[in-house]
């Protein structure tokens, strides 16, 4: 049996079979975002250790985790104990390896674009589906560059992200420029409430201009103290703040306070290319400093799941650590590696799942999945799931029914 | 030149025969309606109708606010001051009728129609690597077209025959779709969508379920774009799952199908009557395509764009969706045709169709006062007067400059400035001067030194106001909904700010320097920035705050000095990924945000002052909502 038809009869068997739809109880995700792919085999799908040279495998040694004979790399350190708190999934599989941006489309979006429609990421979807918690609060944020695999595709402007790029900045709209103090920002509304005033009573009768005005006045609270004080992590005790880490922990601390404000969707990427010169697309030297970009993750995420716990929240926040595609085991010959698409892992944490399990397995090398394969709808599927939201129904286009993933299939193990 | 001459003769040629068959078929015009104005011909067609339904014309607006709807219809810029006081000064009888010829002759017509064409025509340049249906450039094309006034017909052929080159603007770009694996399906879709009012693109994967085409009609029209027969892509079906339920849609071709160039429509025109045209393609069949799609004898052609142009300054069109016209009847078919005609016998010039509605009393009455609705049903499609519009995003962005009197700056949008990667990796595009200008910033790496931090300050705005950085398909409408992001990003974000601060490249600057009461400083401000005088509340309420600090604005002996924003060009592919390019881009990113460098010439006190009731005007909806 090839691989196409290997894969064709598992979900034919799962199509068969899905007859309960698992419902989880999640009420928010934080998604993580490596992006440039990070290596399995470096991180949590550990082999035997290569020479960094002619033999393939593991660049770091392994350490043993919470979850019973599973391991993963030894600069997981933090991340190890905690483990039985996640799910690790092993055998993420798809098939374009040859480009980032392509790659990374597909792992937000869930499909391969078509041209006749622009499919939402999954952020989009989720704000779609369940909205904000909270009136004053965006229901999707984004701590990275925003783009069109973070866009609302065929659901519209309204689906779309707030993002912001850096802790420090805030997020772009949504707070006051700096030399905007109290004073001036009431002195701002009030002259722009007299201007308002006229102008509506000019326009008395028209919808048009009166519903502007509303959206307007709405949109301004969302713009208020309330929302904004999230931002400020001063509010947060030093300690816990540093035990988050760099650039990338502080934005992770910073979607925990959103998710608690009432946001649903938080996307954190961890872009700091320059901690190693490749960030995670280690092609060649990217190799040797690599160690620094896991440990500024396990440093985040194990921090995260703690401090969620910590605020019984991890219980109803799905924690996620997605990338675009892995890494072969192999090393190029500048001692870096290139890409793998077939056969590499994500993580899966909190969020109401039966964690503490790894899900499908790859060969000796972390080369090829041998076992349960995981498409990334069958991901969509399992994190729409966690989230309550029916992963089988149809989106729409117009009056074209998309159905919310392409023929995922939650992963099943994962629910009770 | 001499065949550049040669080739125009033949189409004034094609053009005579065009009118030829047009003039013996006259539209009757009816007579005018007791009680109700009427400017031009358009005014008859639409008041017989009113009069039947027993509805009410709106009343006329008032000149200013015609000033300024106009002035963004056509040039898509907010009025200047000295052209809301040289319309002033006109004679009342003239002066909307002067300012719809002065405006009609700017050059910036052109700018205001390419954001247009792009949308529909899915114009989608990337300037980083391949994506899914990148088109090259061919917004140049577009915009030397308009500018050159080529008669419509003459474009949409030489569209058609897709020459050129695919990177430098000419129409081999509109050819391209990067990794689609069947180009052409793409363009015939976009193609019959854009000026047939036929929508394909269901029947790119199977025959269209809420349309009467089927896959072929697509693919032979595909397969006259390609020049010969075409197979159907396993991608272009629908999958089949053994065992799983059969799909609803049907399926009338399968994969590998051999379908060769074919003409579907013969409902809109019948192949030997379309006649040969004066284009000089490689490809026979584009050549017997685009002869097809303008014939004066498929009058769906001229219709369609008609009804385009009519949407576009009216709101809504007599066929909505404009560009799917199995879907219902015209509100006004007899208006439809007799425009139509109009259009064929002016030489297909945009501008006569242009000049027509402006004149017409219709769209010079005060907008409907309903929500702004095109779904709303074709009977209830009155045109009383125009829809209330929002200014599109490119509209707003340019607006916003014009208003304060500022530059448009922004980076090259290249990011790959040390040139050593081949154009269809890397394109170069320019730095752009209008908003149309701009690209998809293509930062799906999300790498910091891959952002261009002045470009993304542009985007967010226009984004929120529905431009789509990626244009994979085509659009007639964008979904530009009132959001609370678009008050939001034009209230605190970087552009909005920048465009606020009072410093030394902006003209408030200057105009708060100059020596004048602080009743005309202000009244002058509204003209700029609302086309209209401040009124008496208004007026009071902004001396009372400028008032205390007026006198004493001035700081004696600052100079100005403003630093252009700049971009970092040794910032380039090959070293993105290094530190200091991220660095460099932080830093960049760190500038933009702090907004422009206010000036020294002015007192904090007074500048803080005049930027909010500035930042008020700028923030009223009455801003961004056409009169």
């Amino acid at each position: 049996m090839d691989r196409r038809a290997f894969l064709a009869s598992t979900t034919a068997v799962m199509a068969a079979t899905a007859t309960h739809v698992p419902k989880g109880k999640a009420e928010a995700c934080i998604f993580m975002w490596l992006g440039g792919g990070a290596a399995q085999m470096d991180t949590f799908d550990p082999k035997l250790v290569g020479d960094g040279k002619k033999k393939p495998g593991s660049y770091y040694k392994a350490i043993p985790t919470a979850i019973r004979n599973e391991q993963v790399c030894k600069h997981l350190h933090r991340s190890a104990p905690l483990m039985d708190r996640a799910a690790i999934v092993r055998s993420i599989t798809h098939d374009i390896s040859n480009e980032h941006a392509a790659a990374a489309n597909l792992v937000h979006t869930g499909r391969k674009p078509s041209g006749t429609i622009l499919y939402p990421a999954i952020g989009s979807i989720v704000a779609n589906q369940l909205g904000a918690r909270t009136e004053e609060v965006p229901a999707y944020v984004v701590m990275g560059y925003p783009s069109i695999i973070r866009d609302p595709g065929f659901l519209g402007a309204k689906y779309g992200n707030v993002y912001l790029t850096q802790v420090e900045t805030g997020p772009n709209g949504l707070v006051r420029p700096p030399d905007v103090d109290l004073n001036r920002e009431d002195r701002r509304e009030t002259l722009l409430g007299q201007l308002r005033e006229g102008y509506l009573k000019r326009n008395a009768a028209d919808q048009t201009v009166q519903q502007q005005d509303a959206i307007t006045r709405s949109a301004y609270k969302m713009a208020g103290p309330k929302f904004l004080n999230v931002f400020d992590l001063q509010r947060e005790n030093a300690a816990l703040r540093e035990s988050y880490g760099g650039e990338f922990g502080q934005r992770c601390l910073l979607a925990r306070r959103l998710a608690q404000s009432g946001v649903r969707f938080v996307e954190v990427s961890h872009n700091l290319n320059f901690l190693n010169g490749s960030g995670w697309d280690t092609h060649n030297e990217g190799q040797l400093k690599q160690h620094l970009l896991i440990e500024e993750l396990d440093k985040a995420f194990s921090t995260l799941v703690t401090d969620l716990e910590k605020n019984k929240m991890l219980d109803t926040t799905l924690v996620v650590v997605a990338t675009e595609f892995g890494r072969p085991p192999e090393f190029d010959a500048g001692g870096g590696r290139g890409h793998q698409s077939d056969g590499f892992s994500m993580v899966l944490a909190g969020g109401g799942l039966k964690t503490g399990q790894v899900i499908g397995r790859t060969d000796e090398l972390a080369k090829k999945v041998v076992e349960r394969p995981v498409t990334i709808a069958d991901f969509h599927a399992t994190i729409h799931c966690a989230l309550g939201i029916d992963p089988h129904k149809n989106l729409y286009a117009g009056e074209r029914p998309v159905p919310i993933t392409d023929r995922g299939q939650p992963i099943a193990e994962l629910f009770s | 030149m001499e065949a550049s001459r040669e080739l125009a003769a033949k189409w004034r040629a094609r053009h005579e025969e065009a009118r030829a068959f047009y003039r013996d078929r006259p539209v009757a015009v009816p007579a005018a309606t007791t009680g109700m104005a009427a400017a031009n011909n358009v005014d008859h067609f639409l008041n017989a109708r009113l009069h039947t339904e027993g509805a009410k014309q709106q009343p006329r607006a008032a000149d200013l606010e015609f000033l300024r709807r106009l002035s963004l219809d056509t040039v898509g810029l907010i009025p200047t001051s000295g052209e809301v006081r040289a319309f002033l000064a006109a004679p009342a009888a003239t002066r909307r009728q002067q300012a719809i010829e002065r405006l009609l002759a700017q050059p910036e017509w052109a700018d205001n129609w390419v954001a247009y064409w792009q949308d529909v025509l899915a114009e989608n340049p990337g300037i980083l690597k391949p994506d899914l249906n990148n088109t090259g450039p061919f917004r140049y094309w577009i915009h030397q077209s308009l500018t050159d006034g080529v008669p419509f017909d003459r474009f949409v052929a030489e569209l058609i025959q897709m020459e050129g080159s695919p990177h430098q603007g000419a129409p081999a770009a509109f050819a391209q779709a990067t990794l689609n694996d069947a180009p052409m399906a793409a363009k015939a879709d976009v193609l019959g969508q854009a000026f047939l009012g036929v929508k394909l693109n269901c029947a790119r994967c199977h025959d269209a379920p809420f349309h009467p085409y089927k896959q072929k009609d697509l693919f032979s029209m595909a397969a006259m774009l390609q020049g010969k027969d075409m197979k159907l892509p396993v991608t272009s079906t629908v999958p089949l799952v053994e065992g799983a339920r059969r799909p609803a849609v049907q399926i009338s071709l399968k994969a590998g199908e051999p379908i060769a160039p074919g003409w579907a429509f013969e409902s809109l025109v019948q192949h030997e009557q379309s006649g040969a045209l004066p284009v000089e393609g490689k490809v026979e069949s584009r050549r017997s395509l685009a002869s097809l799609f303008v014939s004066p004898r498929n009058e769906r052609f001229a219709q369609v764009v008609v009804n385009r142009v009519w949407k576009r300054y009216m709101g809504v069109g007599f066929v909505e969706p404009a560009d799917d016209w199995a879907r219902s009847k015209p509100s006004h078919p007899e208006l439809l045709q007799y425009l139509a005609r109009e259009f064929v016998l002016s030489g297909y010039d945009l501008k006569h169709l242009a000049r027509l509605l402006f004149s017409s009393h219709a769209y010079q009455r005060r907008p409907i006062e309903l929500l702004a609705d095109t779904q709303m049903p074709s009977k209830n499609r009155l045109f009383a007067g125009p829809l209330r519009r929002k200014m599109s995003a490119e509209q707003l962005v340019d607006s916003l400059h014009r208003a304060v009197g500022k530059r448009f700056e922004c980076e090259e949008l290249n990011l790959n400035p040390a040139g050593d990667r081949a154009p269809a990796q890397f394109l170069n595009m320019g730095k752009p001067a209008r908003a149309w200008q701009l690209t998809a910033l293509s930062n799906e790496r999300d790498r910091p030194a891959l952002a261009l931090p002045i470009a993304q300050a542009l985007v967010d705005m226009m984004t929120a106001y529905g431009w789509r950085q990626s244009r994979q398909s085509a659009a007639t409408t964008r979904d530009d909904a009132s959001s609370p992001m678009q008050a939001l990003i034009l209230a605190n974000g970087v552009l909005g700010t920048r465009i606020v601060r009072l410093s030394d490249d902006g003209a408030f600057t200057e105009l708060a320097l100059k020596d004048q009461p602080v009743e005309r400083l202000v009244n002058e401000s509204f003209l700029r920035v609302l086309s209209r005088p401040a009124t008496a509340e208004e007026t009071r309420a902004m001396t009372a705050l400028l008032n205390p600090v007026y006198a004493s604005r001035k700081v004696a002996g600052a100079g100005s000095s403003y630093a252009a924003l700049k971009s970092d060009n040794r910032v380039s592919w090959s070293n993105h990924l290094s530190a200091e390019a991220t660095l460099i881009r932080m830093e960049e990113e760190r500038r933009m945000r702090m907004g422009a460098e206010p000036t020294k010439r002015l007192t904090k006190e007074f500048r803080e002052r005049f930027e909010d009731s500035l930042w008020a005007m700028l923030n009223s909806p009455e801003f961004v909502l056409m009169p």
